[in-house]
């Protein structure tokens, strides 16, 4: 091997060396967009009314004219997808924008305060960690009756805790970090040291936690709704989809296949995107070290 | 501790190269280094953290992970060791040469019993049967001062002190009585009072099963009580090499002279700035950005190792002059 | 030890108390609960209007004029005795229900949860050991698949190809042994899946230790050095990952039990769900509830056992 080993010799600038280090997460990222933009444009690019009903073209299979078939309404499957794309997302980010803030700002308060206020927060916690989550949100969607709305108030009442968790342990560390240490020297207040110090530090486990979550309530949701307790006709879900399509599994896949290839791409997508923005934000996974 | 410069080398080491690969880049851990350890000998090995001290002992063992590489030749006893095969590695480790791993509060399994991981590296070398182990064991462990040693046997890890898990590596790595030891910081996260004492006991095992001894170590003040010789590394090189006495006495290179200085008891002088990282190294001298020496030609030249005395070699370009 | 256990065993007891309080507060403080409604859904039908003689009757026989906190006191007491009130829908004790349906459930899950540790333990240690290798690349992608795999979607899947397409597995139903094939996979795959990537990178991190260094150092063969010193290390973090899968896998069963038709807790969860039949939803979400708690005070006992450093403190 040659002594002059050529140390530069990969380094590429910029975007082309980032796409190549990070091929995952820049793949993952782009499926991550395409499925925001088709949520965001999706009256725009329905090739069919997702709700018109024809009773002449029940079950139709694919065809030119509709590409991932019929429903047992005779409903265009592809826009019915399209706006489910939609229904998911705006839900899930409803849900992770209320339960993430909920969560995180709970996690602070509960890391940084301690004592009783924390024990309250951390048992309560406890409590919901103890019934499988999907089991405590059929729970609450009994009690509000079934529908979207229900599912979203569950859902958010059981998402936070991962964040509070999460935030909780990462306050703890830093709390007894130098850095926040000579904040609180300088006479900074509890709530300015909260937000402007220690804040900015969790915010990437954080970012982490919600890719990863989204996947999870857009799996949650579709769940919820495939068993009747989550969006109801004529709303287009993806779950609600699959259930729809269940008496005709043997006559037409293509009203179950469908929706629920939707699902698991955009699940895998999400998925993917926390796990590859994990590694990158983790340094001790991004520059494999020596000694 | 006598230097038998005149007999033939127990380990022989000849222009050492070893890579690492991390992505796209390679960075070279250890650069031609060359020494030789004689029977009987205590050879320290001196550096910052981070210099590739410890690659080199590991290269030894062949015991690097996978995304490295070696080259150049080790010859242990006549036996090529990177051209060995993976059993005859295996022979060798434990048996032959025995490492004392650095950082005593990781290094043992923290679910078996300390006594069992030491008995382990008996039975699979010695062939001996369980009780005759056990004995064994006892003894090391009284020999190294472990207070009740039979008690201590079945304790885990995380019950014993520091010092007492640095001396069950101790114990671990003499136990077949290799003919060399290699022997990573071994005062590393132990207090000033242990320290001597592991020191101590190291020397008398060394002495009393008359193995040779590689000694890794970042503080010049060990190797000073145990080595009979010392090489001194900078970024993957040796920079220096000679007799203990001679070194300690009158350092030649201006690395070796600074290492010295920062010792509490020799003025406690910090050395400006920070190890180079191996990717990026300076042009030239290696040392040369954090030399008081140093002057523009050492910019552009890097320095070959020259015999500066008897035995005694140095790679600066003024080795002479300072 | 003993302390250990014992406090766990307090917590345990302490967190089921409250997730009965929960489930009991989530159920009682809603429409769901009113006289009007257990009429409408229970006794006369939908469509009807419940007289005023109707509304007072149900309120007297289910007490349920009495504040919440007397209501549960009630309930608390005859569940510790086993008791668990009467189907508003059934007409008998709830707990009667629960134990007929109880033993297809926990066939399911025993055998999903096995199904999956014998595939998922060797195949993460295997993709570990054999690192970036074409293999460990192809389970990667498997395992990815199957996580982000809808269990309703996968158990279509799997009904379209072996039932229908080949004729091997009943589709529905509990009647022998291949019915229990497909929801046992389906089950088994999510689960499976999560636990393999956890004993994957559970035991990559556990062959980067020192001590594994040590071990080789000493030069014991490389089967030793994995079975002897890696493995016992590496199961620690999946025994807690198991604990907490078995959890989402009686959620799960929910889903799973309605797919295949199948006679367990988590149908009759659902039936009772849309037949607003309280107390059964009540008794289920609490078996539910007492069965994960009880898994996870196992999972945290096993792993005192596999741990010296719980099992004994650190010596004074």
């Amino acid at each position: 091997m040659d002594t002059t080993i050529a140390v530069d010799k990969s380094y590429k600038k910029g975007v082309v060396r980032f796409v190549k280090q990070d091929k995952l997460l820049v793949y993952s990222a782009a499926v991550v967009l395409i499925i925001i933009l088709i949520a965001l444009m999706a009256p725009l690019i329905m090739p069919h009314d997702p709700t018109a009903v024809s009773l002449t073209e029940k079950v139709n299979p694919p065809s030119f004219q509709y590409p991932c078939g019929t429903d047992p309404l005779g409903r265009c499957v592809l826009s019915r997808i399209i706006q489910g794309t939609r229904t998911s997302l705006v839900a899930a980010a409803i849900i992770v924008a209320i339960s993430g803030t909920g969560g995180v700002l709970l996690g602070l308060i509960s890391g940084y305060k301690g004592g009783l206020v924390d024990s309250l927060i951390m048992r309560l916690v406890d409590v919901l960690l103890a019934f499988p989550s999907i089991i405590l949100a059929m729970a609450l969607v009994v009690s509000m009756g079934p529908g979207l709305g229900s599912v979203i108030i569950a859902l958010t009442l059981v998402h936070w805790t991962g964040y509070a968790r999460l935030v909780r342990a990462e306050v703890l560390t830093l709390k007894q970090s130098e850095f926040v240490e000579a904040a609180r020297a300088m006479g900074n207040s509890s709530v300015r040291i909260l937000f402007k110090y220690i804040l900015p530090n969790v915010i990437a486990p954080v970012i982490v936690m919600a890719s990863l979550d989204i996947a999870q309530i857009v799996l949650s949701m579709a769940s919820l709704s495939f068993l009747g307790l989550g969006a109801q006709p004529p709303d287009a879900e993806w779950g609600a989809m699959i259930n729809q399509g269940r008496e005709f599994i043997r006559t037409a896949p293509h009203v179950t296949l469908f929706p629920g290839l939707a699902l698991m791409v955009t699940i895998l997508a999400f998925s993917l995107l926390g796990d590859s923005l994990r590694d990158y934000f983790d340094p001790r996974l991004r520059e494999g070290y020596i000694e | 501790m006598v230097t038998m410069q005149a007999s033939s080398p127990l380990l022989s080491i000849r222009a050492l190269s070893t890579y690492f690969q991390v992505k796209e880049t390679v960075v070279k851990a250890v650069d031609e280094v060359s020494l030789d350890i004689y029977p009987q000998e205590v050879l320290a090995l001196v550096g910052e953290t981070g210099c590739g001290k410890s690659v080199l002992a590991l290269s030894i063992l062949r015991l690097l992970p996978k995304n490295s590489q070696s080259e150049g030749s080790i010859r242990y006893k006549g036996l090529e060791i990177l051209e060995a095969s993976e059993e005859e590695l295996r022979k060798m480790r434990g048996k032959e040469i025995g490492m004392i791993p650095q950082s005593q509060a990781t290094s043992l399994n923290p679910l078996l019993k300390v006594g069992w991981q030491v008995m382990e590296v008996l039975q699979l070398h010695k062939k001996v049967g369980k009780l005759e182990a056990q004995e064994s064991v006892v003894n090391l462990f009284s020999r190294l001062q472990l207070p009740d040693p039979a008690k201590r046997m079945n304790y885990y890890p995380h019950q014993l002190s520091g010092g007492m898990r640095q001396r069950v590596l101790v114990s671990m790595g003499v136990a077949c009585k290799p003919n060399l030891i290699l022997v990573d910081e071994p005062t590393k996260g132990l207090d000033a009072v242990l320290r001597k004492e592991v020191v101590n006991l190291l020397g008398e095992q060394a002495a009393e099963n008359s193995s040779s001894m590689m000694l890794i170590t970042h503080d010049f003040s060990v190797a000073a009580v145990l080595a009979d010789r010392i090489a001194v590394m900078y970024a993957g090189e040796i920079v220096e090499m000679g007799s203990s006495s001679g070194i300690l006495a009158k350092p030649r290179h201006p690395y070796t002279q600074s290492l010295i200085d920062s010792l509490p008891g020799r003025g406690f002088k910090p050395i400006p700035g920070f190890s180079p990282s191996l990717s990026l190294l300076p042009p030239g001298c290696r040392f040369q950005p954090r030399c008081r020496v140093a002057c523009p030609k050492c910019a552009s030249l890097h320095p070959e190792i020259t015999e500066t005395g008897v035995n005694h070699y140095v790679r600066c370009l003024y080795a002479d002059r300072s | 030890m003993w302390r250990f256990i014992f406090k766990r065993l307090a917590a345990t007891i302490l967190v089921v108390v409250a997730a009965s309080i929960l489930t009991f507060g989530i159920l009682h403080l809603t429409p769901g609960t009113t006289p009007v409604t257990i009429l409408k859904y229970a006794f006369i039908g939908l469509e009807e209007i419940p007289t005023d003689a109707e509304i007072t009757e149900i309120t007297a026989r289910y007490k349920l004029s009495d504040p919440l906190y007397k209501q549960y006191y009630r309930w608390i007491k005859q569940a510790v005795q086993g008791n668990l009130g009467d189907s508003y829908v059934y007409r008998v004790p709830v707990a009667e229900l629960i134990r007929l349906r109880f033993p297809a459930t926990a066939l399911l899950a025993a055998l999903s949860v096995a199904l999956s540790l014998l595939i998922a333990i060797p195949l993460g240690i295997l993709c570990a050991v054999k690192r970036n290798s074409f293999f460990d690349h192809l389970g990667r992608i498997s395992a990815l698949f199957a996580v982000s795999m809808p269990s309703f979607w996968l158990a279509y899947l799997l009904i379209i190809s072996f039932s229908l397409g080949f004729d091997l597995f009943p589709v529905a139903g509990f009647r022998s042994v291949p019915s229990l094939v497909l929801p046992c996979v389906t089950l088994a795959a999510g689960m499976g899946a999560v636990t393999m990537r956890i004993m994957r990178s559970s035991m990559l991190d556990v062959m980067s230790q020192d001590y594994i260094l040590t071990a080789r150092a000493k030069g014991l063969y490389e089967t030793g050095v994995v079975s002897k010193h890696a493995l016992k290390n590496a199961f620690l973090p999946v025994v807690t990952v198991v604990g907490l899968q078995f959890g989402h896998m009686l959620g799960g069963s929910v889903i799973v039990e309605t797919v295949f038709a199948w006679p367990g807790i988590g149908k009759l969860l659902i039936d009772s769900i849309f037949a607003k039949d309280i107390p059964m939803v009540q008794g289920c979400i609490l078996l539910i509830a007492m069965t994960y708690a009880l898994v996870n005070l196992l999972v945290d006992l096993s792993y005192a056992l596999m741990d010296p450093r719980i099992r004994y403190g650190r010596e004074s």
